[in-house]
């Protein structure tokens, strides 16, 4: 097992190397740097900024700057943010808590609501629970999730009044957890939205494929109740290909959360991001960018993990 | 033979309700922004300075007009001209990319394989939408830059799909037989791999337009995409992001909105229609 788990490190590690090394390029490439700020200030003459370029190891290459960067990001030390001049590890950290309960509120709701409706969808076709499911599939595939947020904003925050419009708590709520998952159910709603139609068709064409197995007939020919036979042999061996949409979907929630966040003003990662942007503050975007790819990596490692102890086979390749 | 099936396919497609559905919505869109504006007296740039700013719909407007006094019917329009330009022609470089890498990877397989499967894995594990900011960050938002962006960015699963219709072509009989008889790998790999790789790819074509469309609208939605005073779909919702305009003038945002919709719903169906139709278990 520690083998297996330690095998699939040594994979996301070329992955982690690469996607960084490429956002790393792709920020030096871009305009407006810092020492463009400095030099068209006119405040520094050209040798100064010569040689502040040096003090800043500028002048190297770029592969080895990175390599530089990449050894501070293992201090912990992420840069200094230009708009607002906090430390960018500082920053990035407040904002990790609040994306995590968004997107986790998120995707776990998907699960326990979308898993279940493919089983019924599954078992019994045609159904009302069928019907349901396809036209949640069908909103979550062709409703863009801004403009889902802004009719929920509009209907049920404006109109309604039953939620807040934006933001993680209201002034002066001291904090507690009613107000907080009040903020918190419209933008986990979007965000749950949209991965769930794949999760009940991937469950209910995974079941019904199961649901034709010599096994099942046998377990049905042994006079077990459907409800036996779908719960207990059938989803066990249908959630290989369950888990595998849920890890492709991972991304795409996350890109999703990014918009999600910056509507509802959510203090996330995703806003930190979009306002990093505007202004063009690099080292913030870069550390995002670096945070984000951690969570897609261990997220993928946690999938890993359940892999193999849904099919015990995986871990002996 | 090949024939014969491709005419079944195409007359399964023909029957099927939900894809010609879908084309029509798909057709219709595109006719009325094609060539509406060029029928009627539509300015989606100027201000017009005796109706005012903000109005609600009227007959001179029949969407009412925005912030600066333009009119939201012919932004509407040619908006939806450029969503649908930024979503097809992303969608053509994808495919432009990814088919000669999937070919490349299925068909020479060895390092080539390795390098571009990996380097594609590892773009679909990280969530394109952020790669696709950073990006925009750094050479600006524009209608090219977004253009470019989604369809470099999409060239994975297009790849992928090609890969592994290649990966199964190459040992198949007839191109054993080509190499056989002396034929080059050039001619081989266009005149008797590619042909036979690309129909399963056409229903996720049709799928990428729709994913396009969407982010591209996400991203002028958030600024990032297309910038005024030229229009999208996206970018006219920007405005709601202002809780003035979303509460007090849904005229502006709902119909962009629904139009997004529209057309995802009909690109969807188109590609569901093609997947059935050439699946051979279907009915």
């Amino acid at each position: 097992m520690l083998k297996y788990v330690f095998k699939r490190l040594l994979y996301a590690v070329p992955v982690f190397l690469g996607i960084t090394f490429a956002v790393y390029v792709l920020i030096n490439l871009a305009p407006g740097g810092p020492l463009s700020i400095l030099a068209s200030s006119g405040e520094m003459s050209l040798s100064d900024l010569e040689a502040l370029k040096i003090s800043l190891g500028l002048d190297k290459p770029i592969i080895v700057r990175y390599f530089m960067w990449l050894g501070e990001l293992f201090r912990g030390d992420m840069g200094i943010s230009y708009r607002t001049s906090q430390e960018v590890s500082l920053m990035v950290a407040q904002r990790i808590k609040p994306s995590l309960m968004l997107t986790g509120v998120g995707i776990l709701g998907a699960i326990l609501i979308g898993v279940p409706l493919g089983i019924i969808s599954a078992y019994k076709p045609n159904s009302i629970w069928d019907h349901i499911s396809t036209f949640v599939a069908f909103i979550g595939a062709s409703v863009p999730n801004f403009f889902l947020s802004l009719l929920l904003i509009y209907v049920l925050a404006v109109k309604l009044k039953l939620f807040p419009t934006s933001g993680m708590y209201s002034a002066g709520s001291g904090n507690d957890i009613g107000d907080l998952l009040k903020h918190l159910a419209l933008p986990a709603f979007v965000c749950g939205i949209q991965p769930i139609g794949n999760y009940i068709k991937q469950t209910k064409s995974s079941v019904l494929e199961v649901l034709n197995e010599e096994y099942i007939k046998t377990a049905r020919s042994k006079g077990l109740t459907n409800v036996v036979i779908v719960l207990k042999h059938a989803f066990r061996n249908a959630l290989i290909p369950i888990v595998t949409t849920i890890s492709l979907s991972i991304p795409f929630l996350i890109g999703g959360a990014v918009v999600t966040e910056q509507i509802f003003a959510w203090p996330g990662i995703g806003s930190l991001m979009i306002t990093a942007i505007t202004s063009r503050d690099y080292p913030v975007i870069m550390g995002v960018a670096v945070l984000i790819c951690i969570v897609v990596l261990v997220a993928n490692l946690i999938l890993d993990l359940i892999y193999a102890a849904l099919d015990p086979r995986i871990k002996f390749k | 033979m090949k024939k014969i099936m491709q005419s079944q396919a195409m007359k399964k497609f023909l029957h099927n309700k939900k894809a010609m559905l879908g084309l029509f919505i798909v057709l219709f869109l595109m006719a009325v922004v094609v060539f509406l504006p060029l029928f009627m007296d539509l300015d989606p740039y100027t201000t017009d300075r005796a109706a005012g700013f903000n109005k609600p719909p009227s007959d001179a407007h029949i969407l009412g007009t925005d912030d600066v006094g333009r009119d939201l019917f012919a932004r509407l329009l040619y908006g939806g001209r450029i969503s649908l330009f930024v979503g097809i022609t992303s969608t053509i470089i994808s495919v432009l990319v990814g088919i000669p890498l999937g070919l490349i990877a299925g068909y020479f397989r060895g390092a080539a394989e390795s390098i571009i499967m990996r380097t594609a894995d590892a773009f679909m594990s990280f969530p394109s939408m952020v790669l696709i900011l950073v990006l925009v960050a750094v050479f600006g938002p524009s209608i090219l830059t977004v253009t470019v962006v989604i369809g470099v960015l999409g060239w994975t699963a297009i790849a992928k799909l090609i890969y592994g219709n290649v990966l199964s072509i190459r040992e198949r009989e007839y191109i054993q037989a080509t190499k056989a008889v002396g034929m080059k790998t050039m001619p081989i790999l266009f005149a008797e791999v590619l042909p036979n790789a690309i129909p399963p790819v056409w229903a996720n074509i049709s799928f990428r337009v729709a994913g396009a469309i969407l982010t591209e609208s996400s991203l002028s939605f958030l600024g990032m995409g297309v910038q005024t005073p030229q229009a999208s779909w996206g970018n006219i919702i920007f405005a709601a992001q202002n809780l003035m305009v979303l509460t007090a003038r849904p005229w502006v945002w709902l119909p962009p909105g629904l139009c997004i919709i529209l057309v995802v719903i009909g690109f969807n169906f188109i590609g569901e229609g093609v997947r059935d139709a050439l699946d051979p278990k279907t009915k």
